[in-house]
């Protein structure tokens, strides 16, 4: 809840910090107040306290995703300097946005009433429309954003559907007092529906088959720290806010929506990985690896126990941290180059060896490969699965797996077998290097001790 | 007495509610819509719901749709320059809501009434009794509502502002 407070305070505070045209020395500000949040926040661990009359429930479940989402934040907030160094707008307005957007995205982590989940998928998700189209002269990102606004306000609308029918037929928006009601004998066929409308929407925000269509060209026209945002905070966020509703509400009658979400895993998981190996702009790529990991993730929410719980948190923390280093490299790639493709890659190994250590960690780790943190949040997804009975779903995705490291490996064979593909100097920047050894060093460390994360949750 | 008026506003509301969809000329569907909003807010007083009737008839078919209507006449869409979508992209989305209207429509006509909870709502509806659940029960949602705005603001005037 501290953190909730600080970092709705945080956001307005900078957004009055562009009165004296700071710029980038604003990032002095806001990355000691984020650090800040996560160890206050991190210190409500077992408290499991509820605020204002049930609307918000910090269980460790809670507080472990929302310091995962603060910290995601933080490094994401280390590559700004890179993408904004040049901009002769103000910053201090976008900083602001991804504040905010953070700020719902704890909403949605720590709701108990589906009012809160509303309100939080609302102002994670208003922000981002306007920072997808915040690089004004780019009409990729002008596209971006239209499109991820009139798609985002359906799912939003379709989410609120489906609580409606929920609350129809349960009374109640209060996550506990839902579980009550279906508890029932009777149970309503509007119900149903009622789920089936909210996972849809949720679906939306992860970006899930078939809920994926505007990820590709959201992620390939937004700045690219916005991007790298949407791909980690967003898709944690979602994925925790509907495990969240999932678990303490409908746990136990599981039998009503499996089955869908059965199909909806196994069709993003193909979908997604075969989309990707053909894919020759990074950002493209990222946005169909990303598609393929909701895949991976959306396993957890089929078995949908504690064991669960806690391997989608490892996995959202080994996927974040990946997804980071890739992007910081790239962004640092696309400064020197100015190119998007995975061309500028080439030749990375006798270039610049410490970006290419960089992306053999953050590539080895997203296709899951031993012993670093990726193969981990697989193998603790994949146990639960089978403990849980859903072996045949656990083959698919570890045949989807292999198919995945494919693309993976082709941009690593890339970068260190080919020639040298453009001779532009490429700048590194001391905070961006900051961010990408914090994180290939948590990769690593992750990897090498899984068990530091386990029985968090 | 009131079943009949209900049936009524509902026939408004969903002959409006076509009309916004069918209707060629974009103002016109503009309008409809406020005619649709209008038959809600009869629904809402209906259910006694006093205070959600006049905020729905100020804020949506007053404020919004009046910008709609002022944003519909600015974009002169009333040219015939729409794109033709293909036959396949037609059947699948007339499949599609079809689907969605039959298991809506087959899963509300199954729901009993006394599960939905339809009951007497006496004073819920006033403006005393929303107040006090507003800045009760409901007060960080309002609060937290405060950021939602706040960051739209904010997004609409770095979308608009003039380059520096």
């Amino acid at each position: 809840m501290t953190a909730l407070i600080i970092l709705s305070l945080l956001g307005i505070l900078v957004l009055m910090m562009g009165l004296f045209h700071l710029k980038n020395k604003v990032l002095i500000l806001i990355i000691p107040v984020l650090i800040a949040g996560i160890f206050l926040n991190a210190n409500e661990y077992g408290l499991n306290a509820s605020y204002f009359s049930q609307m918000v429930h910090f269980d460790n479940f809670a507080i472990s995703f929302s310091s995962l989402l603060i910290l995601t934040t933080t490094l994401i907030f280390g590559l700004c300097l890179q993408q904004y160094k040049t901009s002769k707008k103000p910053v201090e307005d976008i900083y602001a946005l991804i504040i905010f957007s953070l700020v719902g995205a704890i909403c949605m982590v720590s709701f108990n009433n589906l009012i809160m989940f509303i309100l939080g998928l609302e102002i994670m998700s208003v922000p981002l429309y306007v920072l997808a189209g915040s690089n004004r002269e780019n009409v990729l990102s002008n596209e971006a954003s239209l499109k991820y606004f009139l798609m985002g306000a359906f799912a939003s609308a379709i989410v609120i559907f489906g609580m409606t029918l929920i609350f129809g037929a349960t009374n109640s928006f209060q996550l506990d007092e839902i579980r009550n009601a279906v508890s029932g004998t009777k149970m309503p066929g509007v119900l149903q529906v009622g789920i089936l409308l909210f996972i849809g929407g949720s679906l939306f925000k992860a970006a899930a088959v078939p809920f994926h269509f505007w990820a590709p060209d959201v992620y390939q026209g937004s700045p690219t720290v916005i991007t790298a945002f949407m791909a980690t905070v967003v898709k944690t966020a979602a994925f925790a806010g509907l495990f969240r509703f999932m678990m303490v509400a409908f746990q136990d009658i599981s039998g009503l929506w499996v089955n869908i979400l059965v199909i909806i895993t196994i069709a993003t998981l193909f979908l997604a990985n075969f989309s990707a190996l053909s894919q020759t702009d990074f950002k493209r790529l990222m946005a169909y690896s990303g598609i393929s990991h909701a895949g991976y993730m959306l396993i957890a929410i089929l078995v949908l126990n504690m064991n669960a719980a806690d391997a989608l948190f490892f996995y959202s923390v080994s996927y974040s941290l990946a997804t980071i280093v890739a992007f910081g490299i790239f962004l640092t790639m696309k400064n020197a180059t100015g190119e998007y493709s995975l061309e500028i890659f080439k030749g990375l190994s006798r270039k610049n060896p410490f970006l290419a250590f960089g992306l053999v960690i953050a590539f080895l780790s997203l296709a899951g490969i031993p012993p670093l943190a990726g193969f981990f949040g697989k193998y603790f997804i994949f146990t639960s699965a089978i403990k849980g009975g859903f072996l045949t779903v656990v083959i698919i995705a570890i045949i989807n797996t292999m198919i995945g490291a494919y693309y993976y490996l082709k941009v690593l064979n890339m970068a260190f077998t080919k020639d040298v593909y453009h001779s532009a100097p490429v700048k590194n920047h001391l905070l961006l290097d900051a961010v990408i050894v914090f994180a290939a060093i948590g990769t690593l460390i992750l990897g090498f001790f899984p068990g530091l994360l386990q029985g968090f949750i | 007495m009131i079943l009949t008026t209900f049936y009524i506003l509902s026939a408004i509301a969903i002959v409006c509610a076509l009309m916004v969809v069918l209707s060629k000329n974009p103002v016109h569907s503009v309008l409809y819509l406020v005619t649709c909003f209008f038959a809600f807010s009869g629904h809402y007083i209906l259910m006694n719901a006093q205070f959600l009737a006049v905020v729905n008839i100020i804020v949506y078919a007053g404020a919004i749709m009046v910008l709609f209507l002022f944003v519909v006449m600015m974009l002169n869409l009333n040219k015939q320059n729409q794109l033709d979508k293909s036959n396949v992209a037609r059947l699948a989305s007339v499949i599609g809501a079809g689907a969605l209207l039959l298991i809506i429509v087959a899963s509300v006509k199954s729901a009993e009434l006394d599960i939905l909870g339809v009951t007497q709502l006496g004073e819920l509806g006033t403006v005393q009794a929303i107040g006090k659940e507003l800045f009760s029960t409901y007060l960080l949602p309002f609060e937290i509502s405060s950021v939602l705005l706040f960051s739209a603001i904010v997004g609409a005037i770095l979308l608009g502002k003039k380059e520096i």
